[in-house]
């Protein structure tokens, strides 16, 4: 088999692992467990191609808060490959000090980021270059890719090929059924698009893994099976809090300055990179401890602006010019939520409610490290820093990085799944995604989801 | 004329209620009429340095004067407020000022015309935005409330 025909035809028993969506997260950790000869099956709502009747169909949303209408629905595709079919293959880890409020630290995750790297063909060296830069601030480039990774490309050979993945397209998972003691998931209900359904039974000793982006995983465990009142995983009423965006505030600032400014150059080997300043773990601490990606973007001195002018005739020359694009982190607030909406979509599944909002507790930590910034160079005379408060102010744009929604944490009063991404009580139920991130740094979510799937894999064939 | 703390900070913010406030330096000048006791009137000053947004030591505001107070020098530009000129760009920048985004057409032999988008431009990433532009403009549009535009005499 590759991929199965149609529901009616699906012998679910015979795998190992039952994987519900099929974007990065998906694909990869089918791809690790696929290696070490694990069966698995992914379940998938969308077709080989994009379809816009199921992606509207299927993640139509009402939205409250930043970002605007249709960001969130836009950033979820029903697909196979999933999400990346809109990728744009921005790439970097999150740093040590973003794992503060995770149970798992940065060195959990290292030797999973170089499997990333290589799933998506990149030199491991993107996940461990780094320089120095001005005091309290470091050079950490994002590594970019045009033309990124489309997984179901990618991983055309799954729908294809005679192997340990099986793929099944057009079908919904619409409900997760728990056994009595609610200590394992019993069952879940499939929908497919021709309004077939069917019910399915997880066997002893198999397991199920939620893929299905950050909106889907939250989405499945808000809502209860039949005849029960509470979503599986969702006892503690944690299940699509903490829903998080990385705040961009494009063309927000400038940095200007003597040549010395300019920032270094990684190695070849790294590839194509946008040059990037974030804080250094003291500075970090200082202004919030919130990532605050400051990306620099070279341009002409603007002979409009009487600083600029003034500044270089003062450095004679000797004088370089950035634009300064923010990508920001927000704190991970309980009140930034997913909730279900009183419409459903067409496998019974109910549509979805979200609420995020960029507060100030987001803005300040962005204003206090671009003062730092300019304090740092004035002090120095190498050159000032300008900020353009109305943007800042504003509502951002973001990444399309859905996070937090099944927050990973050691206790299940706070968070939805644990330290191995097993959903709290659940024996057989996981998690895989940017919905797992306690916080989301400022880092593009995907290699770090990438990282957390593959490590998942490992810990389910017992090798992690 | 009596105006309250209040209505006085309304007024310099520019929200005059019914027409009681024409002008905040005679409210100043009023006020201070009412109290014989009270300091001397403030008779001329220099406009206070300000960084407009960048971050700046005392020293370069003193080798900068002032910024963004300069009024557009109308015997190079004829003004008029709340118009914006449609196409014609030969150049886009931000500007902490009217009059620098003024000066800069004047000293750009291509820019005829300008239009600057003020702080209360709907749009934030607009706001301090000027356009230098040249007679192949498309159109203008008037009571465009956020811009002001000029055109070389």
């Amino acid at each position: 088999m590759a991929q199965i025909s149609s529901l009616s035809a699906l012998d679910a028993s015979k795998y190992d692992i039952l994987i519900v969506g099929s974007g990065p997260a998906g694909c990869s950790l089918a791809d690790r467990l696929s290696a070490k000869g694990v069966s698995c099956l992914i379940i998938e709502t969308g077709l080989a191609e994009y379809n816009q009747d199921i992606q509207t169909a299927y993640t139509a949303m009402d939205t409250r808060g930043h970002f605007g209408d249709q960001h969130w629905a836009q950033h979820w595709i029903r697909a196979f490959g999933g999400t990346s079919m809109v990728w744009g293959g921005w790439c970097a880890p999150l740093d040590e000090q973003d794992f503060e409020a995770w149970p798992i630290t940065l060195s959990d995750l290292r030797p999973y980021y170089d499997v990333a790297a290589d799933i998506l063909k990149l030199d491991r060296v993107i996940n461990s270059y780094e320089a120095a830069y001005l005091p309290g601030f470091r050079f950490k480039p994002f590594r970019t890719v045009y033309g990124a990774m489309r997984f179901g490309e990618e991983y055309q050979s799954y729908l294809t090929q005679t192997g340990p993945v099986d793929v099944l397209l057009g079908v919904t998972v619409s409900d997760l059924q728990p056994n009595e003691g609610r200590d394992r998931v019993s069952g879940l209900s499939l929908h497919q698009s021709d309004g077939t359904r069917r019910e399915i039974t997880l066997r002893e000793g198999q397991r199920l893994v939620l893929a299905a982006g950050g909106m889907g995983n939250a989405q499945l465990l808000l809502n209860p099976a039949p005849g029960t009142e509470t979503g599986v995983g969702n006892e503690t009423d944690q299940v699509g809090r903490y829903l998080m965006e990385h705040p961009h505030y494009i063309n927000t600032a400038a940095l200007v300055g003597r040549r010395r400014l300019m920032p270094p150059e990684p190695p070849a080997n790294f590839g194509d990179y946008v040059p990037n300043i974030l804080a250094d773990r003291a500075m970090h601490a200082k202004t919030g401890k919130l990532s605050v990606a400051m990306e620099l973007v070279e341009r002409e001195i603007n002979p409009v602006d009487r600083v600029e002018r003034y500044l270089s005739d003062k450095y004679d020359g000797d004088f370089v010019t950035y634009n300064i694009n923010i990508r920001s982190e927000m704190p991970a607030s309980a009140d930034n939520r997913v909730t279900l909406a009183p419409s459903r979509d067409p496998a019974g599944l109910p549509l979805l409610k979200t609420m995020c909002m960029a507060g100030s507790d987001t803005v300040r930590p962005i204003f206090d490290i671009l003062e730092e910034l300019g304090k740092t160079v004035l002090t120095r005379n190498e050159g000032r820093v300008f900020i353009h408060n109305d943007t800042l102010v504003s509502n951002p744009s973001g990444g399309g990085h859905t996070m937090g929604t099944t927050a990973m944490g050691d206790d299940a009063r706070i968070s939805v799944v644990n330290r191995d991404c097993r959903v709290h009580r659940y024996s057989n139920l996981y998690v895989a995604g940017s919905s797992v991130f306690t916080t989301g740094g400022s880092a593009n979510p995907t290699l770090t989801i990438i990282a957390l799937a593959t490590r998942l894999a490992d810990h389910l064939t017992g090798a992690a | 004329m009596s105006l309250t703390r209040r209505e006085g900070l309304l007024a310099i913010a520019g929200i005059v209620a019914g027409g009681i406030v024409a002008n905040v330096s005679n409210f100043a000048v009023t006020s201070m009429d009412q109290d014989a006791s009270g300091p001397p009137p403030v008779t001329a000053f220099e406009p206070a340095s300000l960084g407009m947004g960048w971050v700046l030591s005392e020293a370069d505001l003193d080798e900068l004067g002032a910024l963004g107070t300069e009024a557009i020098d109308e015997t190079r530009f004829e003004v008029e407020e709340r118009l914006d000129y449609l196409g014609g760009d030969v150049g886009a920048f931000r500007a902490i000022s009217s009059s620098d985004c003024a000066a800069a057409c004047d000293s750009d032999p291509d820019c005829t015309r300008f239009t600057y988008a003020t702080t209360r431009h709907e749009t934030a990433s607009k706001r301090k935005m000027c356009w230098l532009k040249n007679d192949e403009i498309i159109d203008s549009r008037k009571d465009a409330g956020a811009y002001v535009s000029g055109r070389k005499r």
